[in-house]
C-alpha cells in the first residue's frame, strides 16, 4: 500500500481506530512528501478523533523530523500545528507539543509553560512536568518561581525536585543548594539533586562538602555514597590522599558498608593508590 | 508571559513622538532589559524594530538591524529586522545581511506574527521568517544583484525552503541574472559603525580575573606589555552564530598569529560575560572544545571581582535577568600594549585576518620616516626661498649691504636659481596634495594651496603688503601638518 493509500485509510473518519492506527503506522516516514505530513497534522490536532490515532500520526511526524528530507520545507506548518496542538485538552498531546515547541525555542511554548507555573493557564499539565520542558532551555524566566518552589517544603517532592533541577543552571541558587545538601530533614533524594547540582555551580563547594560527608557518621549512605564517588571522579588524587584521616574513613567503609558505599570507597582507594 | 516591566515598554514604544526617543532602546545594556528574561528582551527589541518601521528607520538603527540579520537567531527578532528594513530607502548591501539571515535560517523557518505586542507565534500566524526576507530582497530588486551567486547557491541547497518561498527565491534569482551588478557596499549616511580608543582606568586595578587553571590575575597581568586581542563570550549561549563561532575564530586567529611569526609577542583573552557560571574547568573545556588553546597570554578567563568595572570600561553591550545574560552583542577589541584600546571590532562579524592585520600594526606602529621630513623641510624651504630671492638691483643693494655688515662678502648671482626654487614649491603642494588624499585629511592642503599662490602671485607682479610673509607662513604651517598625519591604513 503506498503511503498516500494508507493515510486516505487513516483520514477516514468512519473506519475503526485500529485500523486507521494500522494504516498510519503502515507508511514509511522516510518517503513522504509535503501533502502526506499535511494529512498527519490535521489527523494530529483533530480532537475528534480517537487518541491512538492522533498518537499514531505525532509519532509518525516526529520520526519523519529526524527521516525525512522534505521535513525543514514543512517545518513551519509542523510549528503552527503544534502551537495549535499545545492548547489541546488531552495532556499527552499539549506535553508533547510543548516540549517539542520550546526545543525548538519557539516563545510562546515558554510563555504558556511559565502561565503554567503561575496557576494561571489551565491546560492540565503538571507544574514537575513543565519545570522539566523548561530546562531545554537555561535563558527561560523560571528561575524566580522555581527558587520559590524549591524552598518550599510544602511542595510535593516531584515538583519540589523539578525545580531544584531546573536551578542547576542557576549560580543564584548555589547557596540554596548548599543549604538543603547539608540539611538532613531533606530527603536523601532531594539532597541527591542538590549534590549534584553544587557540584555544577560550585565544584569546591561541593568537593569540601563531599569530603565532609564521608567523615560524617551520622549521614545518609545514599548521600554518602555519591559524595564518595564524586570525590572518585573528580577531585583532585593528591589533595584526597594528603588527608589521611579521610584515607582512614574510606578504608573503614570499604571494610563494612551498605554496597554502594562498598563500591565508591573501593573507588576512590584505586584512584589515590597511584599517588600514595 | 509578559511582565509589567515588558508592558510598559510596550506602551513607551507605542506612545513615543519621534523615532530619535527610540534609538536609545537598541543599545543591548538599556536599563530597561536589565532583569528582563531573554524571551522577554526578544519581545521587546522585536516590538521596537517594528515602531521604528512604522516611523522610518533612521540611519542609526541600521547597524543594530544588520547585526540581527547577520547574527541573530531569535527567529521574531530577524524576521522582524527584515520587516523593518522595508521601510528604508533600498540599498546594495541590504541585500548582503538579507542573505546571511537566510542562511542563517537553514530550514529552521517559523511562523511569525507581528499583530500584537507579545504575540510572536501563533498557529495562523500571516508571515514567517523566510517570508520576511524574501519580500526585503524582493524589494531590492537589481539591488541585490551582488548576491545573486549565493542566492542561486541557497537555492540549490534543495532542503531549505518551503515550495513557495523556493519558488520565489527561483524568481528572484531568474530576475537578478542579467542585472548588471551594483556598487556595493558601503555603509548609508550615518550608519557606519564608531570606533573608540579608551586608557585603561585606575579602577580596572579593582578587578580580579581568574584563568582557566585557576591562576589569579590583574587587568594589568593579562594585558600590559604587548598588544591584546580581547574577546568576550560566555559558555551558556544558545547562540551558535556568536560564542560558539567567536571562540572558533578565536582559535583560528591564534593559529594565524603564530603563522605570522608574533603568535608570542600578541595575546589573547577571553573574558565571559557569565563569571558565576563559568568556573576554570567550565572554561577550559569550552575554549578547547574549539580549538582555542590556553597557553602563554592567551587564556580564557572569568572575572571574580570587579566585572561590573570591565564592563564599565569597554562599554559591554550586555545585559543580564539575574546572573543569566539575556542579550548582548558581539564584540572585540584589540589593546595597545599599555592597555589602551586601539581598535574595536563591534556587532559585526570579524575576520580574523583583519584582526591580525590591526594586532601586527599594533605591535609595530609604522614610524615617521626621516625622508618624509626632509621632504617637508626642503619643500617649505623652497617656499620661503622664493619671495626672498632677490629679483631688481634694488633687492641686490640691500642683499650686498647685509652681507656686507655681516662680513659675508659678496653672493654670486644666478638667475636659474629662481626658477628653480619656484619648481620646488610647485612640486611641495603636490606632495601635500597627495599626503592629503592617502591620509583623507584635506584640511593641510588648503593653506599650502593658498600660500602657494600667494608666492607665485608676487613673482608674476600681483602684490599686497605683506603677502610673502603670510604666503610663506602658510605654506609652512601646511606643510608641517602635513606630515604630522600618518598615512590611512
Amino acid at each position: 500500500m503506498t503511503n498516500k493509500a494508507a493515510l486516505a485509510i487513516a483520514g477516514n473518519a468512519e473506519r475503526k481506530a485500529a485500523d486507521r492506527v494500522k494504516a498510519i503506522e503502515s507508511t514509511e516516514a522516510v518517503s513522504y512528501e509535503i501533502a502526506d505530513l499535511d494529512s498527519l497534522a490535521a489527523l494530529v490536532v483533530d480532537t475528534k478523533a480517537a487518541a491512538s490515532v492522533r498518537r499514531a500520526a505525532l509519532h509518525q511526524l516526529l520520526l519523519a523530523q529526524f527521516a525525512n528530507p522534505m521535513f525543514s520545507k514543512w517545518r513551519r506548518k509542523f510549528i503552527s500545528a503544534l502551537v495549535k496542538l499545545m492548547d489541546d485538552p488531552t495532556p499527552e498531546f499539549a506535553e508533547a507539543a510543548l516540549g517539542q515547541l520550546v526545543k525548538l525555542k519557539v516563545p510562546a511554548a515558554q510563555t504558556k509553560l511559565l502561565s503554567i507555573l503561575r496557576s494561571s493557564d489551565k491546560t492540565p499539565i503538571s507544574a514537575a512536568k513543565a519545570l522539566q520542558l523548561l530546562r531545554y532551555d537555561v535563558h527561560t524566566d523560571a528561575y524566580p518561581i522555581a527558587r520559590e518552589l524549591a524552598d518550599d517544603p510544602a511542595i510535593d517532592d516531584r515538583t519540589r525536585q523539578a525545580a531544584l533541577r531546573l536551578l542547576a543552571a542557576d549560580p543564584e541558587a548555589a547557596d540554596l543548594f548548599e543549604k538543603l545538601l547539608k540539611s538532613k530533614e531533606e530527603a536523601p533524594e532531594v539532597r541527591r539533586v542538590c549534590a549534584a547540582a553544587l557540584n555544577n555551580l560550585k565544584p569546591k563547594a561541593y568537593q569540601k562538602f563531599a569530603q565532609a560527608s564521608v567523615l560524617d557518621e551520622h549521614e545518609n549512605n545514599a548521600v554518602r555514597a555519591q559524595s564518595l564517588m564524586a570525590l572518585a571522579t573528580l577531585g583532585d588524587s593528591e589533595l584526597l590522599a594528603s588527608n589521611e584521616q579521610l584515607t582512614d574513613k574510606v578504608k573503614e567503609l570499604r571494610a563494612g558498608a551498605p554496597p554502594a558505599v562498598k563500591k565508591a570507597a573501593r573507588l576512590y582507594l584505586e584512584k589515590i593508590s597511584d599517588v600514595v | 508571559m509578559q511582565t509589567s516591566a515588558e508592558k510598559a515598554f510596550a506602551e513607551r514604544v507605542d506612545t513615543a513622538r519621534d523615532p530619535t526617543d527610540l534609538i536609545e532602546l537598541l543599545r543591548e545594556d538599556h536599563v530597561d532589559y536589565a532583569g528582563a528574561a531573554a524571551a522577554g528582551v526578544v519581545r521587546m527589541r522585536g516590538w521596537l524594530y517594528l515602531a521604528l518601521a512604522r516611523f522610518g528607520l533612521p540611519p542609526a538603527a541600521l547597524p543594530y538591524l544588520f547585526e540581527e540579520l547577520e547574527s541573530g537567531h531569535d527567529a521574531y527578532l530577524v524576521a522582524a529586522a527584515a520587516h523593518a528594513l522595508r521601510t528604508v530607502p533600498p540599498d546594495p548591501i541590504h541585500a548582503k545581511f538579507l542573505t546571511a539571515a537566510l542562511r542563517n535560517t537553514d530550514g529552521r523557518d517559523q511562523p511569525v506574527s507581528f499583530e500584537r505586542f507579545g504575540e510572536t507565534t501563533t498557529a495562523n500566524a500571516p508571515t514567517s521568517v523566510v517570508g520576511e526576507i524574501l519580500s526585503a530582497l524582493e524589494r531590492l530588486g537589481p539591488m541585490a544583484r551582488n548576491m545573486s551567486a549565493d542566492l542561486a547557491q541557497l537555492l540549490g541547497a534543495d532542503c531549505l525552503l518551503d515550495p513557495e518561498s523556493h519558488q520565489r527565491l527561483a524568481e528572484l534569482t531568474n530576475s537578478l541574472r542579467d542585472q548588471p551588478a551594483a556598487f556595493c557596499c558601503s555603509w548609508p549616511r550615518g550608519a557606519q559603525p564608531k570606533n573608540s580608543s579608551v586608557v585603561p582606568s585606575a579602577s580596572l586595578a579593582a578587578a580580579r580575573f581568574e584563568d582557566q587553571d585557576g591562576n589569579m590575575l590583574t587587568f594589568s597581568q593579562l594585558v600590559i606589555g604587548h598588544p591584546t586581542v580581547v574577546a568576550f563570550f560566555y559558555t551558556r549561549c544558545d547562540n551558535p552564530l556568536k560564542c560558539s563561532l567567536t571562540v572558533a575564530k578565536l582559535a583560528q586567529l591564534q593559529r594565524q598569529l603564530q603563522v605570522a611569526g608574533v603568535g608570542e609577542a600578541i595575546g589573547i583573552v577571553v573574558i565571559t560575560y557569565d563569571p558565576g557560571y563559568d568556573h576554570p574547568a567550565r572554561l577550559r573545556a569550552y575554549a578547547t572544545s574549539r580549538g582555542f588553546c590556553p597557553t602563554g597570554s592567551c587564556r580564557v578567563v572569568r572575572a571574580v571581582e570587579g566585572f561590573d568595572v570591565v564592563r564599565r570600561h569597554f562599554s559591554l553591550g550586555v545585559n543580564y535577568a539575574g546572573t543569566i545574560v539575556n542579550r548582548h552583542k558581539l564584540e572585540l577589541f584589540v589593546l595597545d600594549r599599555r592597555g589602551k584600546t586601539a581598535a574595536a571590532f563591534e556587532r559585526f562579524q570579524w575576520d580574523t585576518a583583519e584582526i591580525v592585520a590591526t594586532a601586527q600594526l599594533v605591535l609595530n606602529p609604522p614610524r615617521r620616516r626621516i625622508g618624509q621630513w626632509l621632504v617637508t623641510a626642503l619643500g617649505c624651504a623652497a617656499s620661503i626661498a622664493v619671495p626672498l630671492f632677490p629679483k631688481c638691483p634694488v633687492c641686490w643693494a640691500t642683499y650686498f649691504s647685509l652681507f656686507g655688515a655681516l662680513g659675508l662678502g659678496t653672493v654670486p648671482y644666478s638667475p636659474w636659481l629662481r626658477t628653480l626654487l619656484v619648481v620646488a614649491a610647485l612640486c611641495n603642494l603636490a606632495i601635500v596634495v597627495w599626503r592629503s588624499v592617502v591620509t583623507r585629511w584635506m584640511l593641510p592642503s588648503a593653506p599650502v594651496v593658498l600660500g602657494t599662490i600667494a608666492l607665485l602671485s608676487a613673482q608674476a607682479g600681483i602684490e599686497f603688503p605683506g603677502q610673502l610673509w603670510a604666503g610663506g607662513l602658510l605654506t609652512l604651517v601646511g606643510s608641517t601638518a602635513s606630515v604630522s598625519v600618518r598615512r590611512s591604513t
